[in-house]
């Protein structure tokens, strides 16, 4: 069986499975671990469209 | 400066051996149920779609420096997932490398899964020795 997923669903999943130990390792609180995974959830999303965006429009 | 002494073995070495071999496994000795499934939702998570991405393990490769320090660094990637990478190389599990994308995501996913679990292993050693709740 071999998967076959889009560069953006890769970089989705992965931003998602990161969000989420980083929310649970990263603080002290249930309420603060949701906060801090979310948030961190929210820069990989900025960051993947942010940087996608930035490369169509440098590449022409 | 004050220096502090390493807390007993007996306090953490089950919690970070278990971490180690189960992603949550840590924390469930600890009795952090939620926590410990949260982990290893995203961790077992990563390492399987890393899997079904055809992603391969690395050996510890030696050469020049950038063959050395990547082959090796990946190595200790993919063995931080602990059983995941036990079963799935003693049920065979073998890839060559694939001049594809998504193959090269997948080897990403192994690495990367092994790196968060050693977080999460780190974070069973500060709940065992009382530096986190």
């Amino acid at each position: 069986m071999f998967l076959s997923v889009s560069h953006l669903f890769a970089a989705l999943l992965f931003a998602l499975f990161t969000s989420i130990v980083l929310g649970v390792v990263g603080r002290n609180s249930d309420q603060e671990r949701i906060r801090y995974g979310a948030k961190v959830f929210g820069y990989f999303l900025v960051t993947i469209f942010g940087l996608g965006w930035l490369m169509y429009l440098g590449h022409g | 400066m004050t220096t502090k002494s390493i807390p007993p073995p007996q306090l953490w070495a089950a919690p970070l051996v278990l971490a180690w071999l189960l992603p949550g496994g840590g924390h469930f000795y600890l009795k952090r149920w939620n926590r410990g499934a949260l982990l290893l939702f995203a961790i077992a998570g990563m390492f399987v779609f890393g899997l079904l991405m055809r992603g391969r393990m690395f050996e510890p490769e030696t050469g020049d420096l950038f063959t050395t320090v990547v082959n090796w660094g990946g190595y200790i990637g993919d063995l931080a997932t602990g059983s995941l990478y036990f079963l799935s190389t003693w049920l065979g599990y073998e890839q060559e490398r694939i001049a594809t994308a998504v193959a090269d995501y997948g080897t990403k996913f192994l690495v990367c899964s092994g790196l968060l679990n050693i977080l999460a292993m780190i974070d069973a050693f500060e709940i065992a020795v009382g530096e986190k709740s």
